[in-house]
């Protein structure tokens, strides 16, 4: 009969063990509750390195008007309908969408009320033409260059087309305004598209689609306008008739659709985890209170939610996604304790002997991602604070509140294979396991010196594919050339933005001729150059106004010129000489100056759009060091920064890593054999899953990066604790508990292989592969290495 | 007197309804007419592929001291080419194929190619004058108000509406049809400025091979 002591101590038990289930519960269902008030981000910037190329191009392409517009192809699907059917649906879907999702629709333009906008445009020819263009003119004011003149101009009055022409050549007979249309035409089809106007629409080649271009208030970054915005357009595109198909092209289309795929993934994974984790448990413990240790990761994360929500603001997307692999690491520390107290004699012994190597083993992980706090990525520190705080949530619960509700008594008997005391193995075995880790690490050693690394931001974009599919079917349709490069001039005000863009074209028309560069200077330079060039064009004409019309009068006649066959051109040489601006009311010149000229927050922006090559990058990134305020953003420069920005982060965090990690471990460890042992596994992993990525294809990225930082801090556990044991010889159930420790591992890393994500997947494979090597070199390379090493009887007994 | 007031304003009244009514129903009819006329001419006219014609184009211009009179042939090929070859006064030939524009003359013997695209003046007219070649009208409704000056065979008028492109040039274009209406018999343009095109098409054969040569411009140019 149980004495009073023993009556008190056992409800004491109860009363504590019910307290701390209850603040427990509390705990959980407050930080569950704490999620759903979350909000979080998928900004991709978030991910990208803090570098002012990097940042001043992500803040261009965002505040300019590109991202936020939508653009529509209408195709016909059916033979039996035609262009005319096409056209009036355009015009019909165009007329339904409505503020406030939609701003404005660009479907039509009047071919007429262009041409006139154009030649409306000519009057300013006086301010727009440079000195070089007069010296040209004057070349030609002679008999031979006036005669060749004039006989091209009659030429084009035998065209068919002459009746339209005629008025041009009578006001323009030596074809000065010629290039300043052509430099117009030439700014207003630069979109990269190739549109044919047909009835006003703007038709493919084919006939059987047309564009829409629209405007929408709503930012491509706002998750849920974004999600608003698509379904609107969706449900205008269900009213269409069945035979017109319709492909959206839009930066919203990717925001919503990775939003979709990521919540997709971190719900399957999520399910997929939870239930591996639970089978597991029951199926090598059977026993209810196993569940406690599943319980531990998943209240350690949802408190870390919410606390580096508190720390951090809005959590990125991303980083939540690894809070399965989380999981899957700080629950190694519950499986530690679990099985050392159900093996154990005595519970209190038995959380002694693993306190040591669990710390050990946390703390090591716990530098790995506190070396993300060096990076530039914001998004990495995010990681860090998240991944700590649910690890040391993790170590806490484990080694105070876990062993309360676990009791010990003697665990039902593994499998051989787990059984410590059964490992006894020959030396002859050792050195062929030896051997056969060699092999396989030569092998993935030279597979991994191949491994690539990727820097295009496109990568990280995990849109489903039928958003590619309408991608490809545009560009086949529309033929849309490689998105140009831009040179951005940024100046306080519009005059000093021209000046300075003009100053840009000449020299980029002096290296590159104006073939491939897109500038408006090339047809609106400053304020203060059109005064000078109205200047130029008076005293100009006012000295050779006479020498033409004889010219013209002399060598006309040969042609059936008539006397007063020019006059329209002498009657206006001195008009359109204000140099103050054209009218707004030009939609068709509205539209162009729309591309060119941005009015930003501080000031305006002029953009000059060129081939985004390595050459015109170079000589481009020359012109804008002569020209402070402006700076350029390309793709593929974009690429190269990130490149170069990851590259060097990946160096100093991994060199962070590099030191703590053998650092800790030397010192919890005591000792230098001890540690290079426990580091085989680390090596092993890293090796692997660089290898493993390179076997299938896939190129290294900062996430896979951050992967396989993380691969280094499980690795190292395992080392430890095999190392660890190997010394010891503790009952503590090390080899089952560092198999299950790697399994739940696996399980988190492997779910992730199920992710459509890119980035969930690469970091998926790079986990897997690198703590499946990890663990297979902790069980079987550490225990033989370490009888190989200290391979006197003594030594081992020590 | 009152009775006579009313009744003189209600016999007003109901004139200046018949006549507006009258009217109403005559601008209905003549529209559906000329909507009639219109499709009836672009569904006959859609069944060419081919087209060759000669033309006399008379034009008196101001440009030029003289009327001018040019002879030749025009080519046409839907849905995107054309030949305009002049024999007098002097040699000429135009080819537009697609994007591209090539011209020869005898004068100079030198070919001449120039991208449409890269000019706009250029294909701007190109494409007004191609727009009256093609017979289909009902776009046009829209820049131009169209009168039915006879209907069979058909006979319009086109005046341009005023701010538009052809508005600043053109003061009316009329288009007779020959009698059996597959093609054009005439353009007549006449310009603000008081210049006149007359275009007569002659012996027009249609849906006939043309030789691969109408597209060539003379192969001894420089």
């Amino acid at each position: 009969m149980p004495n009073n002591s023993s009556l008190i101590q056992a409800k004491e038990n109860v009363r504590t063990k019910a307290l701390i289930f209850i603040v427990s519960l509390i705990v959980i269902a407050a930080s569950l509750t704490g999620i759903l008030f979350i909000s979080f981000d998928n900004d991709m910037e978030l991910m990208l390195p803090d570098n002012d190329e990097i940042r001043r191009s992500m803040h261009f392409l965002r505040e300019s008007n590109f991202s936020d517009k939508i653009i529509i192809s209408l195709g016909l699907n059916d033979s039996a309908y035609t262009e005319t059917d096409l056209i009036r649906e355009v015009d019909r879907f165009a007329q339904s969408l409505k503020p406030p999702l939609i701003n404005d629709a660009m479907y039509s333009v009047s071919e007429s009320e262009t041409a006139n906008e154009m030649f409306d445009f000519l009057k300013y020819t006086p301010q727009l033409t440079d000195e070089k263009t007069l010296e040209k003119i004057d070349s030609q004011l002679n008999d031979n260059g006036i005669k060749s003149i004039l006989q091209k101009n009659y030429r084009q009055l035998l065209s068919p087309s002459s009746i339209f022409i005629t008025p041009i050549l009578r006001s323009d007979p030596l074809g000065i305004k010629t290039g300043l249309l052509s430099a117009l035409q030439k700014l207003s089809s630069s979109t990269g598209y190739e549109v044919a106007i047909k009835n006003g629409h703007f038709v493919s080649k084919d006939g059987k689609h047309a564009l829409l271009i629209l405007k929408t208030p709503v930012s491509v970054t706002d998750g849920f306008g974004s999600r608003n915005l698509i379904s609107y357009l969706k449900k205008e595109i269900d009213a269409l008739p069945p035979y017109i198909s319709a492909d959206i092209i839009a930066g919203h289309l990717h925001t919503v659709s990775n939003e979709n795929v990521i919540k997709r993934d971190i719900k399957i994974v999520s399910i997929i985890a939870a239930i591996s984790f639970l089978l597991i448990f029951f199926f090598f413990f059977r026993d209810i209170k196993a569940a406690y240790i599943f319980l531990i990761p998943l209240a350690s994360v949802a408190v870390s939610i919410n606390l580096s929500y508190f720390i951090m603001g809005n959590l990125s997307y991303f980083i939540m996604g690894m809070g399965a692999v989380i999981a899957g690491i700080s629950i190694d520390y519950g499986i530690h304790i679990y099985i050392a107290v159900r093996t154990g004699s005595n519970r209190k012994e038995a959380v002694r002997n693993v306190t040591r190597p669990i710390v050990t083993g946390a703390l090591t992980t716990m530098s790995v991602f506190a070396a993300f706090f060096f990076s530039e990525v914001r998004g990495f520190h995010q990681l860090a604070v998240f991944s700590i705080l649910s690890i040391l949530f993790c170590l806490l619960c484990s080694l105070y509140i876990l062993p309360v509700f676990i009791e010990g008594k003697k665990a039902r008997a593994f499998p051989a294979f787990f059984d410590e005391s059964s490992n006894e193995t020959e030396f002859i075995s050792d050195k062929a396991r030896i051997f056969c880790w060699a092999i396989l690490l030569i092998i993935l050693l030279f597979l991994s010196s191949k491994a690539a690394f990727n820097s295009d931001i496109k990568q990280f974009d995990g849109s489903e594919p039928y958003i590619f599919k309408a991608e490809d079917n545009f560009q086949s349709v529309w033929g849309e050339k490689d998105n140009p490069a831009i040179l951005v001039v940024q100046e306080e005000s519009l005059e000093k933005a021209l000046f300075t863009n003009e100053r840009i074209y000449r020299d980029s028309v002096n290296r590159f001729g104006n073939e491939d560069i897109s500038n408006f200077a090339a047809i609106w330079p400053s304020n203060q150059t059109r005064t000078e060039n109205s200047a130029r064009w008076i005293t100009f004409w006012k000295e050779r106004e006479k020498k033409l019309k004889s010219l013209l009068a002399k060598h006309g006649a040969s042609y059936n010129f008539s006397d007063n066959a020019f006059l329209p051109f002498f009657e206006n040489l001195y008009g359109g000489m204000n140099a103050s601006g054209w009218s707004e009311g030009n939609l068709f010149l509205k539209r162009i100056k729309e591309r060119f000229v941005l009015e930003s927050g501080n000031g305006y922006q002029v953009l000059t759009y060129f081939p985004d090559n390595d050459q015109y990058i170079v000589a481009f990134t020359e012109f804008c060091r002569n020209y402070p305020g402006s700076f350029i953003v390309s793709r593929k420069s974009l690429s190269k920064a990130l490149s170069d920005s990851i590259s060097s982060e990946i160096i100093y965090l991994s060199a962070i890593a590099a030191f703590f990690i053998p650092f800790l471990t030397l010192i919890l460890l005591k000792d230098l054999r001890l540690t290079i042992l426990a580091l085989i596994p680390v090596f092993t992993g890293i090796i692997a899953s660089l290898g493993i990525l390179t076997l299938l294809g896939l190129t290294l990225n900062a996430p896979s990066i951050i992967a396989i930082m993380v691969v280094t801090g499980l690795c190292i556990d395992y080392g430890i604790f095999m190392a660890y044991t190997c010394r010891y010889h503790f009952n503590t159930g090390t080899v089952i508990s560092v198999f299950l420790s790697a399994l739940t591992t696996l399980i988190g890393a492997g779910v992730l292989l199920f992710a459509r994500h890119p980035v969930l997947f690469s970091i998926g494979v790079t986990l897997f592969s690198g703590v499946l090597a990890g663990y297979m070199a902790s069980i079987a390379a550490v225990p033989s290495m370490y009888r190989l090493w200290f391979n006197s009887k003594r030594d081992i007994a020590t | 007197m009152t009775i006579r007031a009313v009744t003189i304003f209600l016999l007003l009244f109901s004139a200046a309804t018949y006549v507006y009514a009258q009217n109403s129903q005559v601008s209905e009819k003549s529209r559906a007419d000329l909507n009639g006329v219109l499709s009836r001419l672009e569904k006959k006219m859609s069944g060419i592929k081919t087209l060759k014609t000669g033309f006399v184009q008379e034009k008196e211009l101001a440009i030029f001291k003289q009327k001018v009179v040019l002879k030749g042939t025009v080519y046409i090929e839907k849905p995107a080419r054309l030949a305009w070859h002049v024999n007098e006064p002097m040699k000429y030939i135009m080819v537009i194929s697609q994007d591209m524009i090539s011209q020869w003359d005898e004068d100079t013997n030198k070919v001449q190619k120039i991208s449409l695209s890269k000019n706009p003046a250029f294909e701007a007219a190109i494409g007004q004058m191609q727009e009256w070649f093609s017979g289909a009208y009902t776009p046009l409704l829209k820049e131009y108000e169209i009168e039915l000056l006879k209907e069979n065979p058909a006979s319009l008028k086109f005046t341009p509406r005023a701010a538009t492109f052809a508005g600043n040039v053109i003061k009316s274009v009329t288009v007779d049809f020959r009698k059996d209406e597959q093609y054009i018999n005439r353009i007549f343009i006449e310009e603000k400025s008081g210049d006149t095109t007359n275009l007569s098409f002659v012996e027009t054969h249609l849906n006939i091979p043309l030789e691969d040569s109408v597209w060539k411009v003379n192969p001894g140019a420089k």
